[in-house]
Protein backbone atom coordinates (compact mmCIF):
# COMPACT_ATOMS: atom_id res chain seq x y z
CA UNK A 1 0.00 0.00 0.00
CA UNK A 2 2.70 2.32 0.95
CA UNK A 3 4.41 1.41 -2.47
CA UNK A 4 1.16 2.64 -4.34
CA UNK A 5 0.66 6.08 -2.42
CA UNK A 6 4.79 6.60 -2.66
CA UNK A 7 3.85 6.00 -6.77
CA UNK A 8 0.91 8.19 -6.56
CA UNK A 9 2.21 11.14 -4.95
CA UNK A 10 4.69 10.76 -8.11
CA UNK A 11 2.22 10.28 -10.66
CA UNK A 12 0.77 13.59 -9.11
CA UNK A 13 4.57 15.50 -8.51
CA UNK A 14 4.87 15.19 -12.12
CA UNK A 15 1.28 15.95 -13.93
CA UNK A 16 0.16 18.57 -11.60
CA UNK A 17 3.09 20.77 -13.29
CA UNK A 18 2.32 19.41 -16.20
CA UNK A 19 -1.01 21.31 -16.50
CA UNK A 20 -0.24 24.09 -14.67
CA UNK A 21 3.12 25.18 -16.86
CA UNK A 22 1.81 24.31 -20.13
CA UNK A 23 0.05 27.86 -20.38
CA UNK A 24 4.02 28.83 -20.90
CA UNK A 25 4.32 26.53 -23.89
CA UNK A 26 2.97 27.86 -27.60
CA UNK A 27 -0.08 26.09 -26.90
CA UNK A 28 -2.39 27.93 -24.66
CA UNK A 29 -3.72 25.43 -22.43
CA UNK A 30 -5.31 27.86 -19.93
CA UNK A 31 -8.67 26.81 -19.85
CA UNK A 32 -7.50 23.34 -20.16
CA UNK A 33 -6.31 23.83 -16.65
CA UNK A 34 -9.18 25.67 -15.19
CA UNK A 35 -11.38 22.49 -16.64
CA UNK A 36 -8.99 20.03 -15.27
CA UNK A 37 -9.08 21.79 -11.53
CA UNK A 38 -12.21 21.40 -11.81
CA UNK A 39 -13.08 18.43 -12.57
CA UNK A 40 -9.58 17.13 -10.23
CA UNK A 41 -12.18 19.00 -7.27
CA UNK A 42 -15.84 17.26 -8.20
CA UNK A 43 -14.35 14.03 -8.48
CA UNK A 44 -12.87 14.29 -5.08
CA UNK A 45 -9.04 14.56 -6.22
CA UNK A 46 -8.37 17.53 -5.29
CA UNK A 47 -9.66 18.48 -1.51
CA UNK A 48 -8.79 21.83 0.82
CA UNK A 49 -6.03 22.72 -1.44
CA UNK A 50 -4.47 18.96 -1.35
CA UNK A 51 -4.93 16.32 -3.63
CA UNK A 52 -5.92 13.25 -2.43
CA UNK A 53 -4.21 9.89 -3.94
CA UNK A 54 -6.83 7.26 -3.03
CA UNK A 55 -9.85 8.64 -5.19
CA UNK A 56 -7.38 8.78 -8.00
CA UNK A 57 -6.72 4.97 -7.49
CA UNK A 58 -10.47 4.51 -7.32
CA UNK A 59 -10.79 6.25 -10.52
CA UNK A 60 -8.48 4.42 -12.59
CA UNK A 61 -9.69 1.24 -11.46
CA UNK A 62 -13.45 2.44 -12.54
CA UNK A 63 -12.39 3.69 -15.77
CA UNK A 64 -10.35 0.49 -16.66
CA UNK A 65 -13.59 -1.32 -15.99
CA UNK A 66 -15.51 1.12 -17.85
CA UNK A 67 -13.34 0.94 -20.54
CA UNK A 68 -13.22 -3.17 -21.15
CA UNK A 69 -17.34 -3.09 -20.51
CA UNK A 70 -17.58 -0.39 -23.33
CA UNK A 71 -19.64 1.96 -20.81
CA UNK A 72 -21.21 5.00 -22.87
CA UNK A 73 -18.38 7.69 -22.40
CA UNK A 74 -15.77 5.16 -23.31
CA UNK A 75 -17.22 4.40 -26.18
CA UNK A 76 -17.45 8.29 -26.84
CA UNK A 77 -13.91 9.04 -26.47
CA UNK A 78 -12.99 5.51 -27.84
CA UNK A 79 -15.07 7.09 -30.91
CA UNK A 80 -11.44 9.36 -31.42
CA UNK A 81 -9.45 6.53 -32.32
CA UNK A 82 -12.63 5.74 -35.13
CA UNK A 83 -12.19 9.68 -36.02
CA UNK A 84 -8.33 9.00 -36.65
CA UNK A 85 -9.18 5.56 -38.62
CA UNK A 86 -11.56 7.26 -40.59
CA UNK A 87 -9.44 10.47 -41.72
CA UNK A 88 -6.40 7.61 -42.25
CA UNK A 89 -8.83 5.63 -44.64
CA UNK A 90 -10.11 9.23 -46.42
CA UNK A 91 -6.10 9.93 -46.98
CA UNK A 92 -5.52 6.86 -48.42
CA UNK A 93 -8.57 6.63 -50.70
CA UNK A 94 -7.69 10.14 -51.64
CA UNK A 95 -3.82 8.71 -52.40
CA UNK A 96 -5.81 5.93 -54.63
CA UNK A 97 -7.66 8.07 -56.63
CA UNK A 98 -4.38 10.22 -57.73
CA UNK A 99 -2.30 7.61 -58.06
CA UNK A 100 -5.08 5.28 -59.67
CA UNK A 101 -4.29 2.01 -56.87
CA UNK A 102 -7.10 -0.25 -56.67
CA UNK A 103 -5.02 -1.97 -53.76
CA UNK A 104 -4.86 1.01 -51.83
CA UNK A 105 -8.59 1.73 -52.06
CA UNK A 106 -9.41 -1.81 -50.75
CA UNK A 107 -7.14 -0.92 -47.60
CA UNK A 108 -9.22 2.12 -47.06
CA UNK A 109 -12.70 0.48 -47.82
CA UNK A 110 -11.41 -2.39 -45.37
CA UNK A 111 -10.86 0.13 -42.75
CA UNK A 112 -14.46 1.63 -42.72
CA UNK A 113 -16.11 -0.63 -45.15
CA UNK A 114 -20.16 0.63 -44.35
CA UNK A 115 -18.53 4.46 -44.98
CA UNK A 116 -20.52 5.20 -48.11
CA UNK A 117 -18.25 8.22 -49.03
CA UNK A 118 -15.25 5.51 -49.55
CA UNK A 119 -17.89 3.69 -51.84
CA UNK A 120 -18.46 6.50 -53.92
CA UNK A 121 -14.51 7.64 -54.57
CA UNK A 122 -13.76 3.73 -55.21
CA UNK A 123 -17.06 4.08 -58.15
CA UNK A 124 -15.07 7.27 -59.18
CA UNK A 125 -12.23 4.68 -59.49
CA UNK A 126 -13.38 2.19 -61.49
CA UNK A 127 -14.92 4.28 -63.81
CA UNK A 128 -11.44 6.15 -64.20
CA UNK A 129 -10.51 2.48 -65.03
CA UNK A 130 -13.03 2.45 -67.70
CA UNK A 131 -14.66 -0.75 -65.47
CA UNK A 132 -18.13 0.11 -65.13
CA UNK A 133 -19.03 -3.33 -64.03
CA UNK A 134 -16.95 -2.57 -60.66
CA UNK A 135 -18.37 1.11 -60.50
CA UNK A 136 -21.51 -0.03 -60.93
CA UNK A 137 -21.00 -2.76 -57.63
CA UNK A 138 -19.55 0.05 -55.68
CA UNK A 139 -22.21 2.18 -56.37
CA UNK A 140 -24.94 -0.39 -55.49
CA UNK A 141 -23.14 -0.74 -52.37
CA UNK A 142 -23.00 3.09 -51.55
CA UNK A 143 -27.07 2.50 -51.90
CA UNK A 144 -27.19 0.06 -50.06
CA UNK A 145 -25.50 1.69 -46.79
CA UNK A 146 -27.55 4.81 -47.59
CA UNK A 147 -30.77 2.88 -47.07
CA UNK A 148 -29.17 1.74 -44.08
CA UNK A 149 -28.94 5.37 -42.64
CA UNK A 150 -32.59 6.06 -43.84
CA UNK A 151 -34.24 3.00 -41.94
CA UNK A 152 -32.29 4.47 -38.61
CA UNK A 153 -34.32 7.52 -38.90
CA UNK A 154 -32.15 9.93 -41.42
CA UNK A 155 -34.20 12.22 -44.30
CA UNK A 156 -33.63 10.02 -47.51
CA UNK A 157 -33.89 13.20 -49.67
CA UNK A 158 -31.48 15.81 -47.64
CA UNK A 159 -28.73 12.37 -47.39
CA UNK A 160 -29.61 11.75 -51.24
CA UNK A 161 -28.76 15.26 -52.22
CA UNK A 162 -25.59 15.03 -49.84
CA UNK A 163 -24.36 11.98 -51.27
CA UNK A 164 -24.77 13.47 -54.95
CA UNK A 165 -23.03 16.44 -54.10
CA UNK A 166 -19.95 14.34 -52.83
CA UNK A 167 -19.87 12.22 -56.21
CA UNK A 168 -20.15 15.64 -57.99
CA UNK A 169 -17.20 17.08 -55.90
CA UNK A 170 -14.73 13.95 -56.43
CA UNK A 171 -15.73 13.59 -60.34
CA UNK A 172 -15.25 17.15 -60.51
CA UNK A 173 -11.39 16.81 -59.03
CA UNK A 174 -11.22 13.93 -61.15
CA UNK A 175 -12.39 15.49 -64.29
CA UNK A 176 -9.89 18.35 -63.26
CA UNK A 177 -6.90 16.13 -64.02
CA UNK A 178 -8.27 14.43 -66.94
CA UNK A 179 -6.17 15.94 -69.46
CA UNK A 180 -6.99 14.10 -72.91
CA UNK A 181 -10.68 13.57 -74.31
CA UNK A 182 -10.42 9.78 -74.07
CA UNK A 183 -12.56 7.35 -72.94
CA UNK A 184 -11.94 7.77 -69.65
CA UNK A 185 -12.77 11.47 -69.23
CA UNK A 186 -16.26 10.60 -71.24
CA UNK A 187 -16.51 7.91 -68.71
CA UNK A 188 -16.63 10.74 -66.23
CA UNK A 189 -18.05 13.62 -67.81
CA UNK A 190 -21.47 11.32 -68.84
CA UNK A 191 -21.50 10.16 -64.96
CA UNK A 192 -20.74 13.95 -63.94
CA UNK A 193 -23.60 14.98 -66.21
CA UNK A 194 -25.56 12.47 -64.56
CA UNK A 195 -25.77 13.23 -61.25
CA UNK A 196 -25.85 17.13 -61.91
CA UNK A 197 -29.54 16.33 -63.90
CA UNK A 198 -30.23 14.56 -60.80
CA UNK A 199 -29.38 16.88 -58.59
CA UNK A 200 -31.22 19.52 -60.13
CA UNK A 201 -34.25 17.52 -60.42
CA UNK A 202 -34.15 16.88 -56.23
CA UNK A 203 -33.69 20.77 -56.04
CA UNK A 204 -36.32 21.23 -57.71
CA UNK A 205 -39.05 19.35 -56.67
CA UNK A 206 -37.89 18.03 -53.52
CA UNK A 207 -38.41 13.97 -54.40
CA UNK A 208 -36.22 11.51 -55.63
CA UNK A 209 -37.03 8.44 -57.21
CA UNK A 210 -34.35 7.16 -55.30
CA UNK A 211 -36.69 7.44 -51.98
CA UNK A 212 -39.39 6.68 -54.07
CA UNK A 213 -38.17 2.88 -53.95
CA UNK B 1 8.71 -46.37 37.17
CA UNK B 2 7.37 -46.46 34.23
CA UNK B 3 9.13 -45.79 31.30
CA UNK B 4 7.99 -43.05 29.24
CA UNK B 5 8.11 -44.23 25.66
CA UNK B 6 8.26 -41.23 23.46
CA UNK B 7 6.94 -41.50 20.07
CA UNK B 8 9.68 -41.34 17.89
CA UNK B 9 8.15 -39.01 14.83
CA UNK B 10 7.48 -40.59 11.46
CA UNK B 11 9.85 -40.09 8.87
CA UNK B 12 9.03 -37.78 6.40
CA UNK B 13 7.91 -39.40 3.20
CA UNK B 14 9.90 -38.28 0.61
CA UNK B 15 7.83 -36.20 -1.79
CA UNK B 16 8.07 -37.42 -5.26
CA UNK B 17 8.44 -35.62 -8.70
CA UNK B 18 4.59 -35.49 -9.20
CA UNK B 19 4.48 -33.47 -5.78
CA UNK B 20 6.34 -30.71 -7.34
CA UNK B 21 5.08 -30.61 -11.05
CA UNK B 22 1.70 -30.01 -8.91
CA UNK B 23 3.19 -27.21 -7.16
CA UNK B 24 3.80 -25.63 -10.41
CA UNK B 25 1.20 -26.71 -11.98
CA UNK B 26 -1.49 -24.95 -9.98
CA UNK B 27 0.56 -21.14 -10.54
CA UNK B 28 0.90 -21.98 -14.29
CA UNK B 29 -2.90 -22.73 -14.53
CA UNK B 30 -3.80 -19.68 -12.81
CA UNK B 31 -1.53 -17.91 -14.68
CA UNK B 32 -3.00 -18.98 -17.98
CA UNK B 33 -6.66 -18.57 -16.79
CA UNK B 34 -6.33 -15.08 -15.67
CA UNK B 35 -4.37 -14.23 -19.27
CA UNK B 36 -7.25 -16.09 -21.01
CA UNK B 37 -9.96 -14.02 -18.87
CA UNK B 38 -7.60 -10.90 -19.78
CA UNK B 39 -8.02 -11.49 -23.54
CA UNK B 40 -10.76 -13.72 -24.52
CA UNK B 41 -13.26 -12.49 -21.78
CA UNK B 42 -14.24 -9.01 -23.42
CA UNK B 43 -14.64 -10.52 -26.84
CA UNK B 44 -16.51 -13.44 -25.57
CA UNK B 45 -18.83 -10.74 -23.54
CA UNK B 46 -18.68 -8.72 -26.75
CA UNK B 47 -19.93 -11.84 -28.70
CA UNK B 48 -22.40 -12.58 -25.68
CA UNK B 49 -23.70 -9.24 -25.62
CA UNK B 50 -23.10 -8.43 -21.88
CA UNK B 51 -20.52 -5.70 -22.81
CA UNK B 52 -21.71 -2.68 -25.11
CA UNK B 53 -20.77 -2.61 -28.87
CA UNK B 54 -17.17 -1.33 -29.92
CA UNK B 55 -16.98 2.45 -30.79
CA UNK B 56 -16.12 1.31 -34.10
CA UNK B 57 -19.24 -0.99 -34.44
CA UNK B 58 -20.86 2.17 -33.06
CA UNK B 59 -19.19 4.96 -35.52
CA UNK B 60 -19.35 2.76 -38.59
CA UNK B 61 -21.34 5.11 -40.77
CA UNK B 62 -20.09 7.99 -42.94
CA UNK B 63 -20.03 11.33 -41.08
CA UNK B 64 -22.67 14.08 -41.75
CA UNK B 65 -21.12 15.99 -44.09
CA UNK B 66 -23.64 18.92 -43.74
CA UNK B 67 -23.81 18.83 -40.15
CA UNK B 68 -19.97 18.61 -39.67
CA UNK B 69 -19.60 21.31 -41.72
CA UNK B 70 -22.10 23.67 -40.02
CA UNK B 71 -20.16 22.79 -36.53
CA UNK B 72 -16.92 23.62 -38.34
CA UNK B 73 -18.21 26.82 -39.28
CA UNK B 74 -18.67 27.63 -35.64
CA UNK B 75 -15.00 27.70 -35.19
CA UNK B 76 -14.29 29.34 -38.38
CA UNK B 77 -16.40 31.87 -37.90
CA UNK B 78 -14.88 32.78 -34.13
CA UNK B 79 -11.42 32.91 -36.15
CA UNK B 80 -10.06 29.96 -34.34
CA UNK B 81 -8.27 27.56 -36.98
CA UNK B 82 -6.56 24.26 -36.62
CA UNK B 83 -9.97 22.71 -35.48
CA UNK B 84 -12.20 19.92 -37.62
CA UNK B 85 -15.70 18.70 -36.32
CA UNK B 86 -17.26 15.38 -37.22
CA UNK B 87 -20.41 14.75 -37.05
CA UNK B 88 -21.33 10.73 -37.44
CA UNK B 89 -24.83 9.12 -36.98
CA UNK B 90 -24.47 6.42 -34.20
CA UNK B 91 -25.31 2.97 -35.46
CA UNK B 92 -29.38 2.22 -34.38
CA UNK B 93 -29.47 5.22 -32.58
CA UNK B 94 -31.83 8.59 -34.17
CA UNK B 95 -29.14 10.89 -32.87
CA UNK B 96 -25.50 11.56 -33.52
CA UNK B 97 -22.26 12.37 -31.88
CA UNK B 98 -20.27 15.57 -32.98
CA UNK B 99 -16.15 14.96 -32.38
CA UNK B 100 -14.50 18.01 -32.12
CA UNK B 101 -10.64 17.82 -33.04
CA UNK B 102 -8.68 20.71 -31.72
CA UNK B 103 -5.20 19.84 -34.00
CA UNK B 104 -1.99 21.97 -33.10
CA UNK B 105 -0.13 20.30 -35.19
CA UNK B 106 -3.36 21.97 -37.58
CA UNK B 107 -2.39 25.47 -36.57
CA UNK B 108 -4.82 25.50 -33.15
CA UNK B 109 -3.63 27.66 -30.49
CA UNK B 110 -6.27 27.73 -28.22
CA UNK B 111 -9.66 28.75 -27.42
CA UNK B 112 -9.28 32.05 -27.13
CA UNK B 113 -5.54 33.11 -28.46
CA UNK B 114 -6.07 37.31 -28.38
CA UNK B 115 -7.20 37.26 -24.40
CA UNK B 116 -7.60 35.36 -21.39
CA UNK B 117 -11.34 35.05 -20.63
CA UNK B 118 -12.72 31.86 -20.52
CA UNK B 119 -15.99 33.34 -22.85
CA UNK B 120 -14.91 32.07 -25.96
CA UNK B 121 -15.99 27.94 -24.54
CA UNK B 122 -19.34 29.54 -23.65
CA UNK B 123 -19.79 31.07 -27.06
CA UNK B 124 -18.94 27.85 -28.86
CA UNK B 125 -21.08 25.90 -26.47
CA UNK B 126 -24.04 28.33 -27.39
CA UNK B 127 -23.59 28.15 -31.26
CA UNK B 128 -23.34 24.44 -31.35
CA UNK B 129 -26.75 24.39 -29.06
CA UNK B 130 -28.02 26.74 -31.23
CA UNK B 131 -27.23 25.15 -34.60
CA UNK B 132 -28.50 21.80 -32.73
CA UNK B 133 -31.84 23.18 -32.40
CA UNK B 134 -32.39 25.48 -35.98
CA UNK B 135 -30.89 23.06 -38.38
CA UNK B 136 -32.05 19.97 -35.96
CA UNK B 137 -28.37 18.19 -35.84
CA UNK B 138 -30.11 15.85 -33.26
CA UNK B 139 -26.53 15.43 -31.41
CA UNK B 140 -26.61 12.98 -28.09
CA UNK B 141 -22.80 13.72 -27.45
CA UNK B 142 -19.78 16.81 -28.08
CA UNK B 143 -16.74 14.68 -27.76
CA UNK B 144 -13.30 17.00 -27.77
CA UNK B 145 -9.90 15.79 -29.00
CA UNK B 146 -6.95 17.77 -28.25
CA UNK B 147 -4.05 16.96 -30.12
CA UNK B 148 -0.52 18.60 -29.61
CA UNK B 149 2.30 20.19 -32.12
CA UNK B 150 3.26 16.46 -33.38
CA UNK B 151 -0.83 15.49 -33.68
CA UNK B 152 -0.74 13.29 -30.55
CA UNK B 153 -3.80 13.13 -28.44
CA UNK B 154 -2.91 15.48 -25.10
CA UNK B 155 -6.30 14.73 -23.57
CA UNK B 156 -9.79 13.92 -24.29
CA UNK B 157 -13.22 14.91 -22.66
CA UNK B 158 -16.83 14.01 -23.49
CA UNK B 159 -19.87 15.67 -22.67
CA UNK B 160 -23.61 14.67 -22.72
CA UNK B 161 -25.86 16.91 -24.89
CA UNK B 162 -27.67 17.98 -22.40
CA UNK B 163 -25.16 19.38 -20.20
CA UNK B 164 -23.55 21.15 -22.93
CA UNK B 165 -27.22 22.62 -23.25
CA UNK B 166 -27.38 22.93 -19.60
CA UNK B 167 -24.26 25.02 -19.40
CA UNK B 168 -25.18 27.29 -22.77
CA UNK B 169 -28.31 28.22 -21.15
CA UNK B 170 -26.63 28.82 -17.92
CA UNK B 171 -28.67 26.62 -15.86
CA UNK B 172 -25.12 25.43 -14.88
CA UNK B 173 -21.81 26.97 -13.96
CA UNK B 174 -18.09 26.37 -16.28
CA UNK B 175 -17.27 24.79 -12.76
CA UNK B 176 -20.55 23.17 -13.10
CA UNK B 177 -20.11 22.16 -16.48
CA UNK B 178 -16.18 20.90 -16.01
CA UNK B 179 -16.84 18.71 -13.24
CA UNK B 180 -19.55 16.64 -15.09
CA UNK B 181 -17.95 15.96 -17.88
CA UNK B 182 -16.02 13.04 -18.46
CA UNK B 183 -12.35 13.40 -18.58
CA UNK B 184 -10.05 10.90 -20.71
CA UNK B 185 -7.85 9.93 -17.40
CA UNK B 186 -5.80 7.08 -18.69
CA UNK B 187 -5.14 8.48 -22.06
CA UNK B 188 -4.14 12.24 -20.28
CA UNK B 189 -1.98 9.71 -18.31
CA UNK B 190 -0.18 7.83 -21.18
CA UNK B 191 0.23 10.72 -22.66
CA UNK B 192 2.43 12.59 -19.99
CA UNK B 193 4.88 9.26 -20.19
CA UNK B 194 3.39 7.40 -17.03
CA UNK B 195 2.66 4.36 -18.65
CA UNK B 196 4.81 2.21 -15.93
CA UNK B 197 3.56 3.81 -12.38
CA UNK B 198 0.16 3.71 -14.20
CA UNK B 199 0.03 0.12 -14.96
CA UNK B 200 1.64 -0.57 -11.43
CA UNK B 201 -1.17 0.77 -9.65
CA UNK B 202 -2.89 -1.32 -11.79
CA UNK B 203 -1.99 -4.17 -10.99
Amino acid sequence: MKKITRNLLLILIMLIPVFFLSGCEDVDWDLLEIFVQAWAEEEGLYKDGKYSPYPMVQKVAEDTVGDITHKKPFIELDGLDVMRDMEKADALAEEALISGDHNKMGVAINMRPNDWQLQEKDAVLWLNSENSAAAQNAQDKSDELLREQIQQGKNCVSLHIQRLEFRNDVLKRELYTCKDSNDQCKNLEEAQFTTQQELQEIYATNTSPFCDN
Amino acid sequence: MSETVQNPTPPKKKRGWCFCAGCLLIPVVSILCLVSVYFLGPPLANWLGIFGPEAKEVYEAAPDLAASESLTNTFSELGIPGVRVYVIPIKDQPTQGAFIILDASAGYVGMDPLDTEDDMLLLILQDITHRNRTENLRLAHVTVDYRDEFGETATAFTADQELVEEYADGLITQRGFFGQIKIDLIGTMQYLGIDGLLEEIQE
